[in-house]
């Protein structure tokens, strides 16, 4: 129904597409499909809108690990801009979202570019809380089959830095030295207790105790590693719900699971 | 029965999340990008939520759409479109508008508004969409002419126009235009046109809506970034667009650099007064001619 039938326009869309990318000159494109009654400088500034857009969506969202990158690797955050682009195209209506892959793509690259894991980490807890900002409410995350909103509102996370003090950091200096590792379980997540939005759009993070811990991998029916199996049959069931009503004042769950 | 707006409103944007709801300035209705609401085929959460239930609660609002991709090549996204059907039934909007253009070639997203070839084939590839858009939305859809920094090849080579070209498709879409005055003058100062004979060019008698916005020079061309005031000639341009298109609802378009709220509704406020000037000369003259 809304496929396009006409085949020269077919092709040229699949010229398009490969030009706007950076794939194929605007001169090859002119020659496959025909020459633009603007002019080929005009034309070919379509590219470089394309690109700029990437840099700037990417550049904000993640404004204090550009930052930090331009302070530690100087040169280097344009360049993976422009990689990342090519490696995950993204489909996104939301702008913000096309940061989605960057976590990944930094740890991918991680290893060649003698890169710290901090940086990944960072670009994971700042996509986290957007993400976590932008969470359906519980009804329609329960629509869609968690209510906790695992993944969407309420992300589990191993950090080998610790990632809420380094954005605090920045926030005050962009000077500020870049910490020293300390794994920790860290839970960055939209609060769902009573006004929570009215400070910082309601974003909160968390180093959850054991026992928070077990009661986060039944509510998410995850299986507990072993090490966490072990302690977990260890504590009773006041423990269990004590962690959960912990849980719930913080805003990390919105209520106990109904018996 | 949907709210229709009238007069003159500006954008929804999170710089303005905190004042807005408690904003005492006359202001007349407000107009959403819905990509900012709605995601994942659900209407998002949180602040932004407890802001957009504050405002409808104040004013209409319209929804105003990037994404579409309306001219493209890729499938429209059924499950986006049901999502964005339940934030504009939530708004009570009359009708759903975005852009004449394209944006997503193969499962990618240019982040941009594309301009069409404008050609025959284009016409009713963008028709047979916009209908089967408007069948789903279960409302009218109006489509913006868009800015553009120069005209795609056009395969074949029979071009035309682009009044020419969005005139056809707004007449075989059987859809209404959403005219943007400050592309308008964008693209004859870059194109080398007159502003008023581009105006006249479109359909403008199917127009709902009008945007107003600020551009900004770089190198050869003026760039449409909605990061200034309005400038004169598109102030004077609207005073145009009003008189051919009647009192139709306005907007002030602020998505860069965005500033204090004030200086947007100043923006309204300046707008509103032309609004009301041509509303009355034109009940005049029909008063006059009865």
């Amino acid at each position: 129904m809304t496929a396009v039938e006409d085949p020269q326009l077919a092709n040229f869309f699949e010229h398009a597409g490969a030009f706007l990318f950076g794939e194929r000159s605007v001169e090859a494109f002119e020659a496959a499909v025909a020459s633009s009654p603007s002019g080929t400088d005009n034309l070919a500034f379509y590219r470089e809108l394309v690109r700029r857009n990437a840099a700037k969506i990417l550049g904000e969202l993640f404004l204090h690990l550009r930052l930090l990158l331009e302070r530690e690797r100087p040169g280097l955050w344009p360049e993976l801009v422009e990689g990342f682009v090519r490696a995950h195209p993204s489909a996104a209506r939301d702008p913000n979202w096309l940061g989605e892959q960057l976590p990944a793509y930094l740890a991918e690259r991680r290893a060649e570019l003698e890169l710290s894991p901090v940086f990944e980490e960072f670009a994971d807890y700042t996509f986290c809380r957007f993400a976590a900002s932008m969470a359906p409410e519980a009804d329609e995350l329960e629509a869609l089959g968690d209510r906790d909103g695992f993944e969407r509102r309420l992300f589990v996370r191993l950090y080998t830095h610790p990632m809420p003090e380094l954005l605090a950091a920045l926030r005050q200096d962009a000077d500020a030295p870049l910490p020293d590792a300390k794994p920790s379980t860290t839970l960055v997540y939209r609060s769902c207790a009573p006004g929570a939005l009215r400070r910082a759009a309601g974003l909160r993070w968390r180093r959850p105790d054991l026992a928070e811990l077990i009661v986060l991998a039944e509510r998410q029916d995850a299986e507990l590693p072993a090490p966490l199996a072990q302690a977990a049959a260890q504590l009773d069931a006041r423990a269990l719900r004590a962690a959960t009503a912990r849980l719930v004042e913080a805003g990390v769950l919105e209520r106990a699971r109904p018996v | 029965m949907a709210t229709r707006p009238s007069g003159v409103g500006i954008g929804l944007r999170r710089r303005h999340f905190d004042e807005l709801p408690r904003c005492e300035r006359e202001l007349d209705f407000l107009e959403l990008c819905p990509e900012n609401f709605v995601g994942a085929g659900a209407l998002r959460g949180g602040r932004d939520r407890r802001v957009l239930d504050a405002c409808i609660e104040r004013w209409p609002i319209l929804a105003h759409g990037v994404s579409m991709s309306l001219g493209g090549p890729d499938p429209l996204d059924r499950g986006y479109i049901r999502a964005l059907k339940g934030l504009l039934d939530r708004l009570d909007a009359p009708f759903y508008t975005d852009h004449l253009c394209f944006v997503s070639v193969g499962g990618r997203s240019s982040q941009d508004l594309l301009p069409i070839p404008f050609c025959e084939a284009a016409v009713h590839h963008c028709a047979r969409r916009i209908r089967a858009l408007a069948d789903q939305l279960e409302r009218p859809v109006a489509v913006e002419n868009i800015s553009y920094y120069a005209q795609m090849p056009v395969p074949g080579g029979a071009g035309m126009g682009e009044g020419e070209f969005v005139r056809a498709v707004v007449e075989e879409a059987d859809c209404l235009l959403l005219l943007d005055v400050n592309n308008i003058y964008v693209n004859a100062v870059n194109h080398d046109e007159d502003a008023s004979e581009s105006l006249r060019s479109l359909p403008v008698e199917r127009s709902c809506q009008i945007h107003l916005a600020g551009h900004v020079r770089e190198g050869p061309r003026l760039i449409d970034h909605h990061g200034a005031p309005v400038c004169d000639a598109v102030w004077a341009l609207y005073r145009e667009a009003l008189a051919l298109a009647g009192p139709i609802p306005t907007l002030i378009e602020w998505d860069t650099a965005v500033p204090a709220l004030d200086v947007v509704l100043d923006e309204a406020d300046r707008a509103r007064a032309i609004w009301r000037e041509v509303r009355a000369a034109r009940s005049a003259a029909a008063e006059a001619s009865a």
